[in-house]
C-alpha cells in the first residue's frame, strides 16, 4: 500500500465511516474496528462493505453484529459508489491503525461538558430558529421533542426524545449528526454537513430533553383535528355573519310568508 | 350621426291568448339539450303575477340593468371593483329554485309496474338530478292567475298602487288579468354585453342581435346577475350562458324567429329600425319619466334623406334601408307611438315594444244579476279592470302617458270600424274618439290592417342578410385561402 493510496483511504475513513466506527476507542454506533481482520475473513468483510444489506438479512454473524448495536436494531448503510478496491484498501487502512494505539481524536464525551447557551443555541438550530450554515433543514421539519411545546415539531421522523440512548450516548448521537447513517437522512445531510458547533448544540440540546422523565412528546393529532374542526365552524360562523345579507332565494320566502 | 339597423320586433298584447305557443316552439328548437331543462328563452307570463323566474322585476336582490349613479350610467350588479370581489361567487343569481327545477315524470313506471290493487303512477322525477321531487312550481306556475294569491300579489308593479286599487283588482268581478310573452329584447344597451368579464357576449354589427361565443365565454356568469329581464341563463352541463338568438340561422334566410312564426294570435311583428349609435349613453342617461322619449328619438326616420345618406356612409347596404322603410315596427313605435318597450327604466334600451293591452268590458253584479256596468259597449279606459296605473308600471316607467296614449288609439279605431261596420257608433263619436286619440282616420286605418289583416309579409319584413358583408369588416377571408384548405376551424371532438 502507498502513502498516497494510504492518505486517499484515511479521507475516505474519515468521512465515510468514522461517524459510527472508531479504531481502538470502543463502539460509537457500529462496533470497535480494531483488529476486525483477526475476527472476521478479508472476503466476508469485502462483501459486507460492498453490500451489507444482503449480509445482514441473511448472514447470522452479521445479525450477531446488528443486535449488538444500541436498540439492536441499526443496520449498517451502503456507502454510495462502494466497490471492492475501495473495501479493500479501507481495510488495509483499518489493519495499519490497528496496530497504532489511540491514535484517534479523544471521543466526544470526554471533551466538554455543555453550556446553557450551546443548549439554547441546540434548541434555536433545531426550531429552525438559527438557520444551519450548510443549508441543511432544521429539525422539527421532520423531528419533535417533549421540550419544544405547542404542537412540537414534525412526525415524519422518530421522537427525539430519547435518542441519546437509542444511538448509545453521546459519542454516537455525535457521530450519527455527523453524518446521518439512514437511508431518509443520508441524502439530505449528504450535501449540507452540519458543523461541529453545531452538533456540540444540538447533542447539548438533546442530552438536556433526554433528562425527561417523559419518553416522548404526546401525539397531537386528536388535538389538531379538534382545533381544525373548531377553526372551520369559527371562520364559516364569521363569513355567515359578514355576508349576512347576501342574496339567497326569492320563490321560497315569497310563499313563507304568504301563507302565514 | 353613426346610423345602425337594429331588428326590433313589436308584440301586440291586445291579440295575446297566452296559449304558450311561441315558448313550445322556441323549445324544440332550442333548449331540449341538456343542461338547458330549465331555459325557457321565450316564455309567457300571466300579469299580475310573479313571472319567470319569480320577482325578476324587482331589482333589489337581481340587480339587473343600469342605474344612474353620481351622474353616470352604471351597472348594478357589477364593476371593476365589485368583479373581482365577487368573481367566484356572484350574490346576484337567480337559485335554480326561482327559475324552477325542471321534471319529467317516470313513464316507464306504468308498464312495470307488478300487478296489485293500486293503480301504478308515474312520479315526478328531476331532470337535473334524477331523483324523486315534489314539484313546488313552474316557469308559469301563475298562469291565468291559478297560483293566486300568493303569486299575483307578490307581483312587484302590484307596489306601486294604493291599497284601495290593489283590493279592486282581487275583487272577483274585476278580477282581470294578461299575458305578458317575454324573450330577450336585444338591447340597444346591452347590460349582458357590459357585464362579460371574458368579452364572450357581443351584440351583431349588422342587425344587433346580442350572441354569446360559447368559446370565450368563461361561466363568470355576470351576465345572468347583468340581465333585468333575466333572459340570460347558465347551462349546467356545458358550462356557458346561453340566450335567445333570435333564431338569426332562420333570419339569415328571410325567415322569422320560430316564435314569431308559430304564434297564433299574430301579435308578433318583425323589422329593423335605423338607429343613431352615437346617442346610446346620452338616451339610457335621461331621468326616468323621459326614457321613453328619449328611446323612441333615437329611432331615426327611414325616408329621411338625410338619415338614409348617412346610413349609406356608414356602410348599411341599400337593402336594409330599404327594409327599415316598410318595417312594422316603426310603425307600431314611431308613427302610431303604440308601442312601448318593457320597463324602460332598465335604461337597457330594450329594442322589442309591446302595444298595451285594453281591459275586457266592465261588469258588475247586483244580487245575483251579473251585467255590463256601462252603458254602451265601450267603457272609459280609464276604469279598466287591469288599472291604467298598473299598466304604467310596466310598459310607462311608472308614468300612465304613453299607456293611456296607446290605449287610447286602439279603443279609438274600434270605435271607428265599430262605426264602418256595425254602425251602432255615429260618426259624430267616432271622429271624436279619433280626435282626442291624436289619429286620423288614415292612421286608423292602417292600425287596423296592420293589426288585424296583417299578411306573412307584413307582419315580418326582415332585411337581407348581411352576414359575409360583416365577416368581411373584422375578418379577411382571403387570409385562409390556398393555407389550409378543406379542414376544420377546431379540432373535432371526438365523443
Amino acid at each position: 500500500m502507498t502513502a498516497a493510496q494510504e492518505q486517499n483511504a484515511e479521507l475516505y475513513f474519515q468521512t465515510n465511516c468514522k461517524p459510527c466506527h472508531s479504531i481502538g476507542q470502543g463502539r460509537i454506533l457500529g462496533p470497535d474496528l480494531k483488529g476486525v481482520l483477526d475476527r472476521q475473513k478479508r472476503e466476508w468483510l469485502v462483501e459486507f462493505i460492498v453490500d451489507p444489506n444482503s449480509k445482514l438479512d441473511s448472514d447470522p454473524y452479521a445479525q450477531e453484529l446488528m443486535a449488538a448495536t444500541p436498540g439492536g436494531a441499526i443496520r449498517m448503510i451502503p456507502v454510495q459508489g462502494m466497490t471492492p478496491l475501495i473495501a479493500n484498501s479501507l481495510l488495509d487502512y483499518i489493519a495499519t491503525q490497528s496496530g497504532i494505539a489511540n491514535s484517534e481524536a479523544q471521543p466526544v464525551e470526554e471533551r466538554i461538558s455543555f453550556t446553557a447557551e450551546q443548549r439554547e443555541l441546540g434548541l434555536q438550530y433545531f426550531t429552525g430558529v438559527e438557520n444551519l450554515r450548510n443549508g441543511a433543514p432544521a429539525c422539527a421539519s421532520c423531528h419533535t421533542t417533549v421540550g419544544l411545546g405547542g404542537w412540537g415539531g414534525g412526525s415524519l421522523g422518530p421522537d427525539l426524545t430519547q435518542v441519546l440512548s437509542r444511538l448509545g450516548g453521546l459519542a454516537g448521537l455525535g457521530g450519527w449528526l455527523a453524518s446521518p447513517a439512514s437511508l431518509t437522512m443520508q441524502p439530505v445531510f449528504k450535501e449540507h454537513k452540519l458543523t461541529p458547533e453545531e452538533i456540540d448544540a444540538l447533542v447539548a440540546y438533546l442530552e438536556n430533553e433526554s433528562a425527561s422523565s417523559v419518553a416522548a412528546a404526546p401525539s397531537i393529532t386528536a388535538s389538531f383535528f379538534g382545533a381544525g374542526v373548531i377553526g372551520a365552524i369559527a371562520l364559516l360562523a364569521l363569513f355567515g355573519f359578514l355576508w349576512k345579507g347576501r342574496y339567497t332565494a326569492t320563490r321560497i320566502p315569497m310563499v313563507e310568508k304568504s301563507k302565514r | 350621426m353613426d346610423v345602425r339597423s337594429q331588428i326590433a320586433m313589436t308584440f301586440h298584447l291586445d291579440k295575446c291568448i297566452g296559449c304558450h305557443t311561441c315558448s313550445i316552439s322556441c323549445k324544440n328548437i332550442w333548449t331540449d339539450r341538456k343542461g338547458t331543462e330549465y331555459m325557457w328563452w321565450n316564455n309567457v307570463e300571466t300579469k299580475p303575477g310573479t313571472g319567470y323566474p319569480t320577482r325578476w322585476e324587482d331589482q333589489t336582490n337581481y340587480n339587473g340593468g343600469w342605474e344612474m349613479k353620481d351622474g353616470k350610467l352604471q351597472l348594478k350588479s357589477t364593476s371593476r371593483g365589485k368583479l373581482v370581489r365577487n368573481i367566484f361567487h356572484n350574490p346576484s343569481m337567480p337559485t335554480m329554485d326561482d327559475y324552477y327545477e325542471p321534471w319529467t315524470y317516470k313513464y316507464q313506471d306504468l308498464f312495470d309496474a307488478p300487478e296489485g290493487d293500486d293503480q301504478p303512477t308515474a312520479r315526478p322525477i328531476s331532470m337535473v338530478t334524477g331523483e324523486y321531487i315534489d314539484i313546488e312550481a313552474g316557469p308559469n306556475w301563475d298562469d291565468d292567475l291559478s297560483g293566486s294569491p300568493v303569486y299575483a300579489e307578490n307581483d312587484p308593479n302590484m307596489e306601486a298602487l294604493s291599497a284601495d286599487v290593489r283590493k279592486q283588482m282581487f275583487e272577483i268581478q274585476r278580477l282581470a288579468f294578461f299575458y305578458l310573452p317575454r324573450m330577450c329584447n336585444h338591447c340597444v344597451n346591452p347590460a349582458c354585453v357590459a357585464s362579460c368579464p371574458s368579452g364572450a357576449l357581443y351584440k351583431r354589427g349588422e342587425d344587433g342581435v346580442v350572441l354569446i361565443n360559447q368559446k370565450r365565454c368563461r361561466a363568470w356568469r355576470s351576465c345572468v346577475a347583468a340581465c333585468p329581464y333575466k333572459k340570460v341563463y347558465f347551462n349546467w352541463s356545458t358550462g356557458k350562458s346561453e340566450k335567445c338568438i333570435l333564431c338569426y340561422p332562420r333570419l339569415e334566410t328571410k325567415q322569422p324567429p320560430a316564435c314569431h312564426h308559430s304564434c297564433v294570435g299574430r301579435i308578433r311583428y318583425l323589422g329593423n329600425l335605423l338607429y343613431d349609435a352615437s346617442r346610446i349613453e346620452e338616451v339610457a342617461s335621461v331621468p326616468k319619466d323621459q326614457l321613453i322619449a328619449a328611446q323612441r328619438s333615437l329611432i331615426l326616420d327611414p325616408n329621411d334623406p338625410e338619415v338614409i345618406k348617412a346610413a349609406k356612409e356608414n356602410g348599411v347596404p341599400d337593402g336594409v334601408i330599404a327594409s327599415a322603410q316598410e318595417s312594422p315596427v316603426y310603425r307600431f313605435v314611431k308613427d302610431w307611438k303604440m308601442a312601448v318597450p318593457l320597463h324602460a327604466e332598465f335604461r337597457t334600451l330594450p329594442m322589442l315594444f309591446y302595444v298595451p293591452p285594453l281591459s275586457p268590458v266592465m261588469s258588475g253584479s247586483s244580487g245575483e244579476i251579473t251585467s255590463n256596468e256601462t252603458e254602451d259597449l265601450f267603457h272609459d279606459i280609464r276604469q279598466s279592470r287591469v288599472p291604467i296605473q298598473y299598466l304604467a308600471e310596466i310598459l310607462g316607467t311608472g308614468s300612465t302617458a304613453p299607456v293611456e296614449y296607446a290605449l287610447r288609439k286602439q279603443f279609438a279605431v274600434r270605435m271607428y270600424r265599430r262605426h264602418l261596420t256595425v254602425g251602432d257608433v255615429d260618426a259624430a263619436t267616432a271622429d271624436r274618439a279619433l280626435f282626442e286619440a291624436d289619429c286620423s282616420r288614415e292612421e286608423a286605418e292602417a292600425i287596423y290592417r296592420l293589426t288585424s289583416l296583417a299578411k306573412y309579409e307584413d307582419r315580418f319584413v326582415i332585411p337581407p342578410a348581411q352576414r359575409e358583408q360583416a365577416i368581411e369588416m373584422i375578418k379577411d377571408p382571403l387570409e385562409h385561402k390556398q393555407s389550409t384548405g378543406f379542414g376544420f376551424t377546431s379540432p373535432p371532438m371526438r365523443v
